[in-house]
């Protein structure tokens, strides 16, 4: 939902990859080791 | 925003003894620290009068209970002190605050390093120490309290003499900082209401798991007030070394207050292998995502308050954005090569706390990795770094050895990485954690063990050349004795934006409701385990 | 307060990463059993050893394929050392410590049990590879902590 104070908002895609990357690396790290430990029980 | 306040010798002077304390600590510690890993990689033998497990306990308790409670003391006292104008400031207060954390810490102290209290730092009963060692655990925080006392007086200060005007965030951030550790240690006194009568042998034996209970309570919230104490420097201080701002004071205040209702309400996901009930596992499971979330803004707030920065010196993107910062800067290379360390050791911390996953982890080496990326990672090279900044405005003595401490952040986090992700890798083979080797009598299952325990070694060794080189700044400085005029003490102005909401100045409301919801999450828990009538299990020295 | 459009595209991001993971969690726990180890009983520490079934520990068949094993943590060294288990059992452990408080983890497996003393604490594995598996103490128990294991024999 875009708001009126958006239009004022400094674009940051830097934060946004860091952040957004950080997150799909988590993803893929927490997939893994649950698929260790499903295969391991 | 407000002109720095002026430095004031009396002020400057308690804030260095707690300064100085966590310095020692932290030297003494890693030392301790290097032996072990090589002792560990059997590249060492610990000998008899100081066996490997006397060392750990005495690494454990300098290094997260020592080193970390002094400096963040000491760090709030001189926010309080450089934001707060005060001209008739007290300081006795603040000094009996000192002298028992200092007469606490070298009691119990003296016991480890006499070898009666060879029980780590989490002194897990049945194993009884001598009483005087939780006596001195127990002054250490009680002199806590006092300092804790002296946040709030000065608070309620500024409340009085400001009317209606919002509490500086870098004191706003202190003060929840310490509202959240009186909640937390409410746990570790209980305990020690029941280990300290049964230490001293009037009580025959002790309930095991409730004093497991009462430790994590207070054991979760312990690595939050670490981390809230390097979030202060992150957010409030950091940024003025590349002329930068706070992202956003409301969200920050936001962050704060999060921290300070959900840190304690998680402590169960130390205990996933306990015998105690699934429901309350799965509970302290959810909890603990919860207060993954103010990470989760902090990440973003941080990384914002660079790239604003950068935007405004016109560079644009991530790459331009890192590239632009303050890199050749001692102080803000530790705490931005300490925010990297973050992202793994933020990431174990989601293993860990994920219920059925921790039996993959649990009491490994894995363990040991993960708080070595959060503590000995971001929490110390933070707090080493923002020493760098302290002592010139402390000491008036300008900072001797730049590019020695500039390479003590580099080597720090080399070594800790190498030596964090070598031991996350042994845990996974399911090398278990706290012992002097691994060697297992040539077992196979153990032969992968030790070749990632003689990397982890290489890792604590680059660690120790890096705790020389900040032992050889901190001493150079003061022997140097050169003037600075760099007395003064920045902390980031908010970038303009919206008022802060009423709602998150009630710092006391707030606290009330950390109360409760801890309160709540251990209700439960607690009563089955009255209902259950667990036989008591008698004190035993097995060292 | 205002909240930027990016900042607001991460947490709904996070958040729904952090549900995602929940409800995985959640659904390995209540669809496929798959939980960390729960408490089955309460027992005198001092008086382990003469309390069945821990006065003789070691396996105990119950079905075919299924097996329970009654270990006993102490310094420094579980009671049986040496287990032999037939390829492809289900077995369910039953740990309790006589003293202190152990860790019973079976490297490789998820098998990692706490014992505290008062307690009996449980969990089951289906063996399904052949090997030797180490047993090792994991929570710090004293001077001799490197030297608590055992073994597993699994054919």
């Amino acid at each position: 939902m875009k708001t009126d104070s958006d239009e004022r908002d400094v674009p940051l895609p830097g934060t946004l990859a860091f952040v957004l990357g950080i997150g799909v690396a988590f993803l893929i790290g927490w997939f893994a080791l649950f698929a260790l430990m499903a295969e391991r029980w | 925003m407000q002109s720095a306040v002026a430095s004031n010798p009396a002020e400057n002077r308690l804030v260095l003894a707690h300064v100085y304390t966590a310095t020692i600590a932290v030297c003494l510690g890693a030392v301790f620290g290097v032996l072990q890993a090589f002792s560990r990689a059997d590249a060492l033998q610990a000998p008899q009068w100081f066996d490997y497990y006397r060392m750990l306990t005495a690494h454990g308790v300098l290094m997260a209970l020592v080193f970390t409670t002094f400096f963040i003391t000491g760090l709030a006292e001189f926010v309080l002190y450089r934001n707060i104008a005060r001209p008739d400031r007290k300081l006795t207060v603040g000094w009996i605050g000192w002298w028992l954390m200092f007469i606490g810490t070298a009691v119990a102290a003296a016991m480890i390093l006499a070898g009666n209290a060879t029980v780590l730092y989490t002194f897990y009963a049945p194993l009884k120490a001598s009483p005087f060692f939780y006596l001195g655990a127990t002054v250490l925080v009680l002199g806590t309290w006092v300092v804790a006392y002296e946040v709030f007086e000065n608070v309620l200060y500024f409340r009085r003499n400001h009317p209606g005007a919002p509490i500086p965030l870098p004191v706003f951030m202190m003060a929840t900082t310490f509202l959240m550790w009186i909640i937390a240690t409410l746990g570790v006194v209980a305990e020690m209401y029941l280990l300290i009568p049964w230490a001293f042998g009037w009580t025959p034996g002790i309930n095991v798991l409730l004093t497991r209970m009462f430790f994590w309570y207070f054991g979760h919230p312990l690595v939050y007030f670490w981390i809230m104490g390097a979030y202060v420097i992150w957010y409030t201080i950091i940024p003025t070394r590349y002329n930068g701002t706070v992202f956003s004071d409301g969200l920050a205040r936001l962050t704060f207050l999060m921290l300070l209702i959900l840190s304690t309400p998680v402590g169960i996901h130390h205990e996933f292998m306990e015998p105690i009930a699934s429901k309350w596992k799965l509970l302290h499971m959810v909890m603990t995502y919860g207060v993954v979330i103010p990470s989760f803004l902090t990440a973003f707030a941080i990384f914002a308050s660079f790239e604003l920065a950068a935007i405004k010196n016109g560079q644009r993107g991530f790459i331009r954005t890192v590239t632009s910062l303050p890199w050749n800067d001692p102080f803000f290379a530790a705490a931005g090569y300490g925010m990297l360390l973050f992202i793994l050791g933020g990431f174990g911390g989601m293993v860990n706390a994920s219920y059925s996953m921790d039996t993959l982890v649990h009491n490994t080496i894995w363990i040991v990795g993960h708080f070595h990326a959060t503590v000995g990672g971001p929490v110390a090279l933070t707090f080493i770094g923002a020493t760098y900044w302290l002592i010139p405005r402390l000491t008036g003595r300008e900072l001797w050895g730049r590019s020695i401490a500039l390479w003590q952040a580099r080597l720090w986090f080399i070594g800790m990485l190498i030596m964090s992700l070598s031991m996350h890798y042994a845990g996974l083979l399911g090398a278990p954690r706290r012992t002097a080797s691994v060697d297992y009598a040539g077992a196979a299952a153990a032969a992968p063990w030790e070749p990632a325990m003689l990397l982890a070694a290489a890792g604590g060794g680059i660690l120790f050349i890096s705790i020389c080189f900040f032992a050889t700044v901190a001493i150079g400085t003061l022997f140097k004795n050169e003037k600075t005029h760099d007395t003064l003490a920045d902390f980031a102005p908010a970038e303009a934006g919206a008022p802060t909401p009423a709602i998150l100045q009630h710092l006391f409301r707030w606290s009330a409701v950390a109360l409760v919801l801890a309160v709540l999450a251990y209700t439960g828990p607690f009563i089955e385990l009255f209902h259950s009538h667990v036989p008591l299990a008698p004190g035993l020295r097995t060292w | 307060m205002h909240i930027h459009r990016y900042e607001r595209w991460w947490m709904t991001f996070g958040l729904a990463m952090l549900v995602v993971f929940m409800a995985t969690i959640f659904i390995a726990a209540f669809a496929d059993n798959i939980n960390p180890p729960t408490g089955s009983a309460t027992i005198e520490p001092t008086k382990v050893g003469s309390t069945p079934p821990f006065d003789h520990p070691g396996l105990r068949q119950t079905a075919d394929g299924n097996y329970e094993a009654y270990y006993v943590a102490q310094v420094f060294m579980f009671s049986p050392s040496k287990l032999t288990i037939p390829l492809g059992s289900t077995v369910t452990f039953y740990v309790t410590s006589s003293d202190v408080v152990h860790g019973f983890e079976i490297a490789r497996t998820d098998i990692n049990i706490m014992a505290i003393p008062g307690w009996v604490n449980s969990a089951t594995y289906r063996f399904t590879k052949a090997g030797t598996y180490l047993l090792v103490c994991n929570e710090y128990c004293g001077i001799g902590h490197q030297n608590m294991y055992g073994t597993i024999e699994v054919k």
